[in-house]
C-alpha cells in the first residue's frame, strides 16, 4: 500500500483516479489546486505525488519547483499527469526532466490501470535508489 | 604702207561726212522732225523697224508713225508732232500683232537758243521685254513655292496628341496652302463602315457629315482606292490619309475658282502624310496613355505593396500600399537601392541578407521567388507580418529589364491563424478532459474492476471505448496540425534504431492487421545505422504510414516495411498492394484534409490530417517523404531521415 497525493482540479477525473487507486488498495489524498497541494504537503508526506499541470491558483510546474526547494519534499517522486497534448508536453519535457520528474503522462493516452502501473514502477525505482 | 593710207582716210571728216557716218552706223533707228512735225531725216534702220518703205522727207511724222503704223502706244504719242517740254520723253509701243516691243526716245534739237526740231530714236526691246516677263513669271512661281513651303513647314509645326486641336489647325493651313475655302477631314469608322467628318471649314451643303463606304461620293471612292482624285464640277480635290499603306481617312478640299491640278494633289498629299503620322501617334499615345492609366490605378489602389526596381536594384516604382507598410514616403523611396530599404526593414531573427537576397536573384538569374514570410519593421518601429514575392520583368526578347516585388500584408492572416490555433488548442484541452474521463471509466468497466459484465455489455462498452479512442486521436491530430502550422512543434532528437521501433509499432498494430487478414512484414537488414529522430514523433510517423497501408489494403494482401541507406540518409519504405492513388490526386495527398476519396477511404475513417502531419514531421527532421503509386496496384510511401553520426565510444 502506498500513500499517493493527487493534485487535480477536475472532480470527475479525481473520482476516477480515486476509485482506481482505492480499488488497488492505495491511500489517496486529493488537492484540487496548486496552493492546496502545497498546504497539504506541510502536514502530510506522501510516497508519490501525481501532479496535474493546468490547475487554478498555482500550476503544476510552480508546485513542482516549490517541492524541489524543500528538503523534506525534494525526494518524493513526482509524476506529471496532464491533459496537455503531445506537442505541449514536448515543449515542457526538458523543463520537466530538469525538475526531476519520474514520469510525464498524458491523461488521454493512459488508462487508470496504466497510471497505477507507472506509479508502482516509479515507487519501485525510488525505493531501489534508497 | 597701206596702214598709213587708211589712217589718212579716217582723219577728221567734214560735217556732212559725219552725218553720213552717224546715219549709217548708229545701232538704233532714228528720225529727225522739224518744229512743224515734218520728217527731216531718218535712217534705213528706222524704215526697217516699222516697214516704212515709202517714208519720205516732208511726211507728217504723226500721220506716218501714229495714224498709219498700227503701233499701239502706252500713252498719247504727241511727241511725234511736238515736244512740249525740253526734257527727254520716252514712249513704248507694241506692233499691231504684239510681236515686237519698241522703245521711242524723243529729244528736242535746239541751237542758238531756238527750237529746231525733235530727234527720235527707236529701239526694238522685244527680247528684253520677253526676258523680263519670263523673270517675272519665274519670280511669281518662286514666290508661290516659297509660300507653299512656308505653309508646309507651318504644318510640321502642328504637333501634339490632341486630335481635336490638330484637325482645326490642319484645316486652316490647308485652306491657305490650296487657297480653298472648303476643307474637311474624314476618318474611317470601321464599326459603321463610314467615313465621318472630324472637322470642317466647309459651309453647309458642301462636304457631307458622314459618307458611307458603299456610297458613290468621291470621298468614299478615294478611300476605297486609296488614290487621290480631282473632280471637275464642282472643282474639288480629295486625297487619302495613309499611314504605312493603311488608309485612315480622306482630306477633301474644294471651293477654289481655279481648277485643281497635279501640283495641288502633291501638296495635299504631303499634308495628308503628315496628318496620318499625327493621327497614328495620337492613337498610339492615347492607347498607351489609357493603358498606363489603368495600370497606374492598379498600382495606386492595390492593397498589396508593389515595388518595381531597375537592373541596378534601384526603386523605380513604389506604390502607396508599400509606403503605408514601410512607413516610407514614395519620394523618399524612389531611386533608393531596394536591398537597402529591405535590409533596414528587417527585424531581429530575420537575417537582413536573407531578406534582400531575392532582389539580386531575380535580376541576375531571372528567377521568380514566391511568397516568403517576413516580419518587417516600419520606420515608426511598428512591425507587420508580410508575404513577399519577387519576379523579374522581361522585355519581348526575354531579357530581364527590371524586377517587381509584391508585398502582402499578412498580419491579419497571422492573427487569424493564431486565433485559430489558440481556438483549436483551447477546444482540444476542453475536449481532452471529458475524453480522458470517458476513457478511464470505460477501461475500468471493461477490466471488470467493478463487477462482471454480460457479453453484450462487454462488447458494447468496447465499441464505446474504440469510438472514444478515435475521438482522442482526432483531437490529437487537430492539435498537432495546429502546432505544425504555427511552427511550434518541438523535437527532442536522439539516435534511434528504426528497425526495432518499426517492429514495436507493427506489434501494436498487428491485431488490426490480423483483423483484416493482412500480413505485415518488416525486412531484416543487418547493421542498419541509427537515425537522428524524436522517438515519439518517429513512432507517430510509422504508426500513421503502416496504419494507412493496412487500411487501404485488400484482405489477404501484404504490407512490407523496408530500409535502405542512401548517402547520409536512411530511407524507410512502406509498400502495400492496395487501392493506390489516382495520379491527379497525388499532390493533394499530403495537404491538410487532402484525403483521397475512394471506396476504401470511407471505411478507413481518419481525420484527413495524418499525411499532412507525417510530411511535416519528416520535414522538420530534415527528411523528405514521397510516394510512388499506381491506381489499383498499391502504393509505396518512402521517407528519409538523417543518419545519426557515430559518437566516439567512451572508454
Amino acid at each position: 500500500m502506498a500513500k499517493i497525493m493527487l493534485a487535480e482540479d477536475d472532480a470527475i477525473l479525481v473520482e476516477m483516479y480515486q476509485a482506481k487507486f482505492e480499488l488497488e488498495g492505495h491511500e489517496i489524498l486529493v488537492a484540487t489546486n496548486g496552493e492546496e497541494c502545497l498546504a497539504l504537503l506541510k502536514e502530510y508526506l506522501p510516497d508519490l505525488i501525481l501532479l496535474d499541470i493546468l490547475m487554478p491558483k498555482l500550476n503544476g510546474f510552480h508546485v513542482l519547483k516549490e517541492i524541489k526547494k524543500q528538503p523534506n519534499l525534494r525526494n518524493i517522486p513526482v509524476i506529471l499527469l496532464t491533459n496537455l497534448g503531445e506537442a505541449e508536453v514536448d515543449m515542457n519535457r526538458e523543463l520537466a526532466s530538469a525538475l526531476g520528474v519520474s514520469d510525464y503522462l498524458i491523461k488521454s493516452h493512459h488508462t487508470p490501470d496504466e497510471v497505477v502501473e507507472k506509479v508502482m514502477r516509479a515507487l519501485a525505482g525510488a525505493s531501489g535508489h534508497l | 604702207m597701206p596702214d598709213s593710207t587708211e589712217a589718212k582716210q579716217l582723219g577728221r571728216p567734214s560735217a556732212l561726212g559725219l552725218e553720213q557716218i552717224l546715219k549709217e552706223n548708229i545701232g538704233e533707228g532714228f528720225m529727225i522732225i522739224d518744229p512743224g512735225g515734218r520728217v527731216v531725216e531718218f535712217n534705213q534702220l528706222w524704215q526697217d523697224l516699222f516697214g516704212l518703205e515709202h517714208l519720205a522727207v516732208g511726211d507728217s511724222a504723226h500721220q506716218v508713225m501714229v495714224e498709219e503704223s498700227g503701233l499701239i502706244f502706252d500713252r498719247n504719242p504727241r511727241a511725234f508732232s511736238e515736244l512740249t517740254s525740253n526734257a527727254n520723253v520716252l514712249l513704248y509701243a507694241d506692233t499691231g500683232d504684239g510681236s515686237h516691243h519698241i522703245q521711242f526716245s524723243f529729244d528736242p534739237i535746239s541751237y542758238a537758243g531756238k527750237h529746231r526740231g525733235i530727234f527720235c530714236t527707236a529701239r526694238d526691246i522685244t527680247p528684253m521685254i520677253e526676258k523680263t516677263v519670263e523673270v517675272n513669271v519665274m519670280a511669281s512661281k518662286a514666290q508661290r513655292h516659297m509660300r507653299e513651303l512656308a505653309e508646309l513647314s507651318d504644318l510640321s509645326a502642328v504637333v501634339g496628341f490632341a486630335l481635336d486641336q490638330i484637325y482645326p489647325a490642319y484645316l486652316s493651313k490647308i485652306k491657305l496652302l490650296l487657297e480653298s475655302p472648303q476643307v474637311s477631314i474624314y476618318i474611317y469608322q470601321p464599326a459603321e463602315q463610314t467615313l465621318v467628318r472630324q472637322a470642317t471649314l466647309a459651309s453647309a451643303g458642301h462636304h457631307p457629315l458622314r459618307v458611307k463606304l458603299s456610297s458613290s461620293d468621291p470621298i468614299a471612292k478615294v478611300f476605297a482606292r486609296s488614290e487621290a482624285l480631282i473632280t471637275k464640277a464642282p472643282p474639288g480635290i480629295q486625297v487619302p490619309v495613309i499611314y504605312h499603306s493603311k488608309v485612315l481617312g480622306v482630306i477633301a478640299v474644294s471651293g477654289r475658282a481655279l481648277p485643281y491640278g497635279l501640283h495641288d494633289t502633291r501638296l495635299l498629299k504631303l499634308a495628308a502624310t503628315r496628318l496620318a503620322v499625327l493621327i497614328e501617334n495620337a492613337n498610339l499615345y492615347n492607347d498607351i496613355n489609357s493603358r498606363r492609366e489603368r495600370w497606374e490605378a492598379v498600382f495606386t489602389f492595390a492593397d498589396e505593396g508593389i515595388v518595381i526596381f531597375d537592373l541596378l536594384g534601384r526603386i523605380v516604382g513604389f506604390n502607396p500600399a508599400t509606403s503605408k507598410l514601410l512607413g516610407l514616403s514614395v519620394a523618399e523611396a524612389m531611386g533608393q537601392p531596394f536591398e537597402r530599404v529591405l535590409k533596414s526593414a528587417a527585424t531581429e531573427g530575420f537575417s537582413s541578407q536573407q531578406i534582400a537576397l531575392p532582389v539580386r536573384q531575380v535580376l541576375s538569374e531571372g528567377e521568380t521567388i514566391t511568397k516568403s514570410e517576413h516580419l518587417l519593421m516600419a520606420k515608426s518601429g511598428d512591425t507587420v507580418w508580410t508575404e513577399i514575392s519577387f519576379s523579374p520583368i522581361f522585355d519581348s526578347g526575354g531579357r530581364v529589364t527590371s524586377g517587381i516585388a509584391i508585398i502582402r500584408n499578412a498580419q491579419k492572416d497571422r492573427e487569424i491563424e493564431e486565433i485559430k490555433s489558440d481556438f483549436i488548442s483551447i477546444v482540444s484541452h476542453e475536449l481532452r478532459t471529458p475524453l480522458s474521463a470517458i476513457k478511464g471509466f470505460l477501461s475500468m468497466l471493461i477490466k471488470k474492476d467493478f463487477g462482471d459484465l454480460n457479453d453484450k455489455q462487454f462488447h458494447f462498452l468496447n465499441r464505446v471505448y474504440q469510438s472514444n479512442q478515435r475521438m482522442i486521436d482526432l483531437v490529437e491530430d487537430l492539435l498537432d496540425a495546429s502546432y505544425i502550422e504555427s511552427g511550434k512543434i518541438v523535437l527532442n532528437p536522439r539516435p534511434i534504431a528504426i528497425e526495432q521501433l518499426t517492429r514495436e509499432v507493427v506489434g501494436e498494430l498487428g491485431s488490426k492487421g490480423i483483423e483484416q487478414q493482412i500480413m505485415i512484414k518488416v525486412t531484416r537488414r543487418h547493421r542498419l545505422p541509427l537515425v537522428l529522430a524524436d522517438d515519439n514523433r518517429l513512432r507517430q510517423v510509422l504508426v500513421n504510414l503502416i496504419d494507412n497501408a493496412i487500411k487501404y489494403s485488400m484482405p489477404g494482401s501484404e504490407v512490407t516495411v523496408d530500409f535502405k541507406v542512401q548517402g547520409d540518409e536512411l530511407v524507410t519504405s512502406i509498400s502495400d498492394s492496395g487501392v493506390g492513388v489516382p495520379p491527379a490526386q497525388i499532390d493533394k495527398l499530403f495537404q491538410k484534409f487532402g484525403r483521397v476519396y475512394n471506396p476504401l477511404s470511407v471505411k478507413a475513417g481518419g481525420t484527413g490530417l495524418g499525411l499532412f502531419i507525417v510530411k511535416n514531421l519528416v520535414e522538420s527532421h530534415g527528411g523528405r517523404i514521397w510516394v510512388t503509386t499506381r491506381e489499383g496496384r498499391g502504393s509505396k510511401f518512402s521517407f528519409s531521415l538523417p543518419i545519426a553520426k557515430q559518437l566516439p565510444l567512451l572508454s
